[in-house]
């Protein structure tokens, strides 16, 4: 090819649709995950639930936290479909609600659990010696609790409440971030690429930007997803103990101890609604946690290249 | 004191002094690097040749500041442009690498980023000095070099991942992104140890092509005395750290004057020899360079001092000498010797 025709913009050749080049990079990953079936279906299941947390709210009528009395305690009919609750409260928007809540903090734990620990862990992977040794010592203090106890130790210690048990899951997920950067940056630390670039005059934080970060994302989404379910689980085991969410909240793990009493009188529907919105969300993000797993893992593709 | 082809050489490109590189380990320290001194003359190809666990790939990683702890650069002094880049910090040095001193590692296969695509990573290698590049113009430049070594489609080969190449390709593209910047020295450490030799030949032509056009001075690392003898202009043959001979090409092969040297060519496979018998080698092994002989680090092992007390009591000085195939610098005591004999 000689230098001439280079100069020239010439078409895309091929079938593939003329996007921008980066998109295109980007885009082959991306398009590998949407066409697997056995990922796009626990993600279309979580897509359901979003817009049935955004949704409902806004185009149901009742209140999820609205009493009323006269109403109490009905079973699913067309005017409430998931029932009322003791206090005549709409279970539908109880739920619904109560999805809005799960979403959102279990995504603000999984968000700030991966900055922080993700941070630690590449910092220590990177840096090595004693910032290596202390950060990974204080991680593994931070392991030897069993999870769910030291959760409840947070929350107990600054305060019963959605916002302290929300803290508490998410320094719990801290390590297990941390560990698994740490041993990323290592390996990628020590690869050919790695010297190359900085051969080639690339600054040690362009290095980083550039190469290795890149290579631990992947890694760092399915910890990521891996860790949403737990945080959803253990906000609603710890609203169900009584530590995090409190009444009226319409938190699942609440709502499922406030219908516990009642499912032993007939009134089952008050705690199996909430019950199954926790089982679907939390299956399905173990599922896309799984398959991105096993889409994405870089150890599988190494060998290849 | 260096050797160099002609006398009358214009200032060296790369001008090293009395490098020294240690790894200092709790047991021992290991000298990869002894006091190592040469020049390289603007487009001179050095070759640097010895065994394994010689220092080769020390003084080149030295020479770009690129010795990681335990390991570290103990003393010298490497001009380069006029100043010693040594004394450089690593930030600073990072404003040199690629620019004006560039490296090939040895193994395209892992040289290069899996993740991104050949594009991104030629850009990457020329933003990293020309940080306001425009994006399209850095893209176009890219297609330049890529189709400079010689990949057809360039323009659209941009955008695929490393592991839609073959190794030769990879290793153009490693040799693209080092060239991008016409660095006036690169440093290539055993390019086509990890190819074929069809691709080898193909690389080393490219390599040849690609230096003349760009003026660079090359200093070559290899155990290939066969890629030595067609590419390089002279050649310093190191063992133990040190450069025990330094001379001209045909120096090397015609009168090998350091009993190490002589021994590596006669390491060479040889079709017609080899009917007669075993490969021939070099008895014992190469030094341990934590434990040090005191005399020659070769005398163990050398055919012409193993049994003189001189040899290894004494550590040789270089020394000049005018062999029948042009000058030489030789670290023996005996090269005087030892060249009036070959002359015979």
């Amino acid at each position: 090819m000689s230098a001439d025709s280079l100069a020239i913009e010439r078409p895309q050749p091929g079938p593939s649709e003329p996007s921008p080049r980066r998109l295109k990079a980007a885009g082959r990953s991306l398009r590998a995950l949407a066409a697997d079936r056995r990922l796009a279906i626990p993600v279309a299941i979580l897509v359901l639930v979003i817009l049935f947390a955004l949704l409902v709210p806004v185009f149901w009528g009742p209140s999820p936290t609205k009493q009323n009395l006269v109403d109490s305690l009905q079973a699913p009919s067309g005017a409430h479909p998931m029932g009322t609750d003791q206090l005549g409260r709409d279970v539908l928007a109880r739920v619904a609600e109560g999805a809005r809540i799960s979403l959102l903090v279990a995504s603000l734990v999984t968000l700030g659990g991966a900055l922080i620990g993700g941070s630690i862990g590449l910092v220590a992977g990177l840096l090595g010696g004693a910032t290596d040794g202390i950060s990974m010592r204080v991680m593994d203090t931070i392991l030897a609790f069993p999870p769910l106890i030291l959760a409840m130790a947070v929350t107990v210690g600054l305060g019963v409440g959605l916002s302290t048990a929300a803290l508490g899951v998410a320094l719990v997920s801290v390590p297990w971030y941390a560990r698994l950067l740490r041993s990323e940056a290592i390996r990628i630390r020590s690869l050919p690429f790695i010297e190359a670039a900085h051969a080639l005059g690339s600054t040690r934080g362009r290095i980083i930007r550039r190469h290795v970060i890149p290579h631990v994302l992947p890694v760092l989404f399915i910890q990521m997803a891996a860790a949403f379910g737990y945080a959803v689980l253990a906000l609603a085991g710890l609203s169900f103990i009584g530590l995090g969410a409190q009444v009226p909240t319409p938190e699942w793990g609440a709502m499922i101890t406030e219908g516990l009493q009642y499912s032993l009188t007939g009134q089952w529907w008050i705690a199996i609604f909430p019950g199954v919105a926790l089982l679907i969300v939390v299956t399905a993000a173990s599922m896309v946690s799984d398959r991105m797993r096993d889409l994405l893992d870089p150890r599988g593709q190494y060998e290849r290249l | 004191m260096t050797v160099t082809t002609d006398a009358s050489s214009p200032d060296p490109a790369l001008s090293v002094r009395n490098l020294s590189t240690v790894y200092e380990a709790k047991a021992a320290t290991v000298h990869a690097v002894r006091d190592v001194s040469f020049d390289l003359r603007p487009m001179e190809r050095l070759g640097i040749v010895g065994e394994s666990g010689s220092g080769k790939s020390a003084l080149a990683l030295s020479i770009l500041g690129l010795i990681e702890p335990p390991g570290r650069v103990a003393g010298g002094e490497i001009m380069l442009g006029g100043r010693d880049i040594a004394k450089l910090s690593d930030r600073e040095l990072g404003s040199v690498r690629g620019k004006e001193i560039a490296l090939v590692l040895q193994d395209p296969a892992t040289a290069l980023d899996p993740v991104k695509t050949i594009g991104r990573q030629i850009i990457e290698a020329i933003a990293a000095h020309e940080p306001g590049l425009k994006r399209s113009a850095a893209r176009r430049r890219a297609a330049e070099l890529l189709g400079d070594v010689e990949i057809s489609h360039a323009e659209q080969r941009l955008d695929e991942y490393p592991h839609q190449f073959s190794g030769g390709m990879r290793q153009r593209v490693v040799i693209a992104m080092a060239i991008a910047l016409n660095p006036s020295v690169l440093i290539a450490d055993e390019p086509t140890t990890a190819l074929d030799v069809t691709t080898q030949a193909q690389v080393l032509a490219l390599l040849d092509r690609l230096v003349d056009e760009h003026r660079t001075a090359v200093i070559l690392i290899t155990h290939n005395l066969g890629i030595v003898s067609e590419f390089c202009d002279s050649v310093a043959v190191m063992y133990a750290g040190r450069l025990v001979e330094t001379s001209g090409v045909d120096h090397i092969f015609e009168s090998p004057t350091h009993p190490y040297s002589e021994a590596l060519l006669a390491c060479v496979p040889n079709p017609e020899k080899l009917a007669q018998g075993p490969l021939p080698a070099i008895a014992g092994y190469p030094p341990d360079l934590s434990s040090l002989p005191s005399g020659c680090a070769f005398a163990p092992r050398c055919p012409v001092g193993r049994d003189i007390p001189q040899c290894h009591q004494e550590a040789p000085q270089p020394h000049a000498v005018s062999g029948p195939a042009g000058p030489a610098v030789v670290e023996c005591h005996f090269a005087e010797a030892r060249i009036r004999e070959a002359s015979r």
